[in-house]
């Protein structure tokens, strides 16, 4: 089978009735790691969460396509069982449900009903990736996210898509709140997960996850839009010069340019 | 042509037939209760020829049911009569007894004379004083001093399909420094949806630093209009525990009061409702505070479907002289149907000032950002729904002393999820 591909065409999202994604085109496809960084409140998150299908936000315009099949016409529950994932932003607490019974649910909801998966390899299978992720094995008997401290959160969403094993995973800012051996830990995961049927879009504020994650392609979201991209070296540029720079050299001309 | 009525039972002693006619009199005397939320009137419960009594039919009772392993001894009713009653070795060895309320009035004459009825009394209302009335049969466990039993004793009361009227009592007697776990399923055939009116109650003295546990899984058939009454009267340092889930029955009038009369009582209560179709609850829990340094924790957690409807009060009742007592009461609801009805109502009557005493209710419905995350997953929504329904009422479900008895609400709160999914409405 060909590696997967999201095509994601001159997208335009409202929520609560303001346009926040204004024409945005990317596409990833598997084998390949994409960084989208850009200042807060561009639509980075509004971005992934449309791609999952989040009910908060109405698509005006544009196209979403997983191996040229349309996205916005699926659930989100049959998105993810087509292979896209997002770890979020900021995960939800679900009260009342493991983190275990959760990931075995969401396991089986993937497999033949009369098939689902055994109890011992699902054990050990979770045991390992919480390993590689230096999770305690305490977690997975906790209530999914309740309690969790910012960084057992975003291990959680890391562990979950170690298990679930996308197609095309959407990270939206794995790496905030992490302390530096965190980030390490959790970036290690993301890498060793990498492979030609496996394609990446990170969200970052940061270049630290990019230096182990490294990326084959940087965009530059600004006010809904894909700005500016390059190679690695884009996001190190912006790290040394900061959003002012992309401020000052490219709004006038996307603002200037006729719509 | 129906049967005579029966004033008294033949061979009764004086004392109990005395009562048996007393609440007869309350009975022909009290209305149909007037119960804010629940129309009893427009029920017809006047219409369910209830006043004769039902007889056993014990080949009715599933045989699943007629043995319980795992527990110090079990009762098995049928139409309010016990048809067995078995004791295993240690309990017995222990002085523990385990009786039929008809031998007990034989042989525990005094015990009978002095608890039963002693703490729900006959004039509580029309239904309390018919179960006065007209009770045939129940269960009499006395508990010696300081005997604790690891393993509860069971009670089944099965609902046949030709009973009208079931009226069975449990009297549960605990001595000082004694523990026991009593638990009472009310049950039938689920595809039975005749009328019955069963009205049952149950009594626990606590002696003092006892510790009695009652745990009441009600799944009565789909045609009961049930009224349940427990109380129980915690003596000094006494605990009592209920946990008690409603599933069944077209309409359950229930509730658990207990009076901490001595310093240093406490209860705790946990409370399971999963309403679906055009189901009724009505329920409410109460708790008298009168001795000092005394504690309770109240919880309830519903689950509303289809059309259903429940109330829950819960009062705290802390009196005059109660020092240094602690109350607290949590409702939570979660509503499945826009369809459904629930009223928490929560409240605290405070005659002492040196108390804590808190209440909090909350009712909404599933929570969708949940089922995002959840759906985000790969999981359907009705089954997204499914994962948030048990985990919601788990940590009550787990209050249950019994993991037989858990197995078993957990069963009922599947079927449950697989009745509104078949109706299509998750
Ligand atoms: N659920 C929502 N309700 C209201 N406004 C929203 C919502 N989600 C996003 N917005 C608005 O849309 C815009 C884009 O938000 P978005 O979360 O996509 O930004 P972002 O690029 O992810 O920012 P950050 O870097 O801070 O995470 C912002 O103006 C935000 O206030
Ligand atoms: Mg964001």
């Amino acid at each position: 089978m060909a590696g997967p591909e999201l095509a994601i065409s001159d997208l335009q999202v409202a929520v609560d009735g303001k346009l926040v994604l204004k024409g945005l085109t990317l596409t990833v496809r598997g084998g390949e790691v994409h960084a989208v960084m850009g200042p807060n409140g561009t639509g980075k998150s509004t971005l992934a969460q449309t791609i999952m299908g989040h009910p908060r936000y109405q698509v005006t315009g544009g196209s979403i396509t997983l191996d040229g099949r349309d996205v916005l016409a699926m659930k989100t529950d049959a998105r993810a069982r087509a292979g896209l994932f997002l770890a979020m932003q900021y995960p939800n607490e679900v009260s009342g449900v493991t983190t275990a019974n959760f990931l075995r649910t969401a396991l089986n909801a993937r497999r033949d009903a009369k098939d689902p998966v055994r109890l011992k390899e699902f054990r050990d299978e979770l045991d390992h990736a919480m390993d590689v992720l230096s999770i305690d094995h305490g977690f997975a008997n906790r209530y999914l996210n309740e309690g969790f401290s910012g960084g057992e959160k975003k291990r959680n969403e890391i562990l979950q898509m170690l298990l679930l094993k996308p197609r095309i995973a959407v990270l939206d800012e794995i790496d905030s709140g992490l302390d530096i051996d965190a980030v390490r830990i959790v970036a290690e995961g993301v890498d060793a997960s990498r492979g030609p049927e496996l394609g990446l879009l990170l969200i970052t504020h940061y270049q630290r996850i990019l230096n182990y994650v490294t990326p084959d392609r940087v965009h530059i979201v600004y006010d809904g839009r894909v700005v500016m991209s390059g190679g690695p070296e884009l996001a190190e540029t912006l790290e040394s010069r900061g959003y002012e720079w992309v401020r000052e050299e490219l709004v006038p001309a996307v603002e200037g340019s006729p719509a | 042509m129906s049967r005579p009525e029966l004033l008294t039972l033949p061979d009764e002693p004086t004392l109990l037939a005395d009562r048996r006619r007393a609440a007869r009199e309350l009975y022909e005397a009290l209305p149909v209760p007037t119960r804010p939320r629940t129309p009893l009137k427009a029920r017809r419960l006047e219409a369910i020829p209830y006043r004769e009594p039902a007889s056993a039919n014990p080949n009715e009772v599933p045989a699943a049911l007629r043995s319980a392993p795992e527990s110090a001894g079990h009762v098995v009713l049928s139409n309010g009569h016990v048809v067995s009653c078995e004791m295993k070795e240690p309990a017995r060895r222990a002085g523990v007894k385990l009786l039929s309320l008809a031998d007990a009035a034989q042989q525990e004459a005094n015990l009978i004379a002095k608890h039963l009825g002693s703490l729900v009394a006959a004039d509580t209302d029309r239904y309390t004083a018919a179960n006065a009335a007209f009770w045939r049969d129940g269960v009499l466990l006395v508990v010696p001093r300081g005997v604790a039993l690891a393993e509860p004793v069971t009670i089944v009361h099965w609902v046949g399909a030709a009973a009208a009227g079931i009226f069975p009592r449990t009297l549960i007697v605990a001595d000082a420094d004694s523990s026991i776990a009593v638990v009472e399923t009310y049950l039938g055939d689920p595809a039975d949806s005749h009328r019955v009116l069963v009205s049952a109650t149950t009594e626990v003295v606590a002696g003092p630093a006892s510790h009695v546990s009652v745990s009441a899984l009600q799944q009565l058939p789909p045609g009961a209009e049930a009224f349940l009454r427990r109380r129980g009267r915690a003596q000094h340092d006494a605990r009592i525990d209920w946990a008690t889930a409603e599933f069944g029955a077209a309409l359950s009038v229930a509730g658990h009061h207990t009076d901490l009369a001595e310093s240093g009582a406490s209860t705790t209560s946990h409370t399971v409702t999963f309403g679906s179709a055009a189901q009724h609850f009505d329920y409410d829990a109460e708790v008298v505070h009168i001795g000092p340094h005394t504690t309770s924790d109240m919880r309830a957690r519903g689950v509303m479907s289809g059309r259903s409807r429940s109330i829950f009060t819960g009062l705290s009742e802390i009196r005059q002289g109660a020092r240094r007592t602690d109350a607290r009461q949590k409702e939570e609801t979660l509503m499945l149907s826009p369809d459904a009805r629930a009223d928490a109502i929560p409240s605290l009557l405070i005659d002492d000032n040196d108390v804590f005493a808190a209440h909090a209710a909350s009712a909404g419905p599933v929570d969708e950002l949940a089922l995002y995350y959840l759906a985000s997953r790969g999981i359907p929504r009705a089954d997204a729904i499914d994962l948030l329904v048990r985990g919601f009422l788990g940590p009550v479900v787990e209050r249950i002393a019994l993991p037989a008895v858990q197995d078993r609400i957990w069963q009922a709160i599947e079927s449950k999820l697989q009745e509104e999914r078949g109706r299509g409405t998750l």
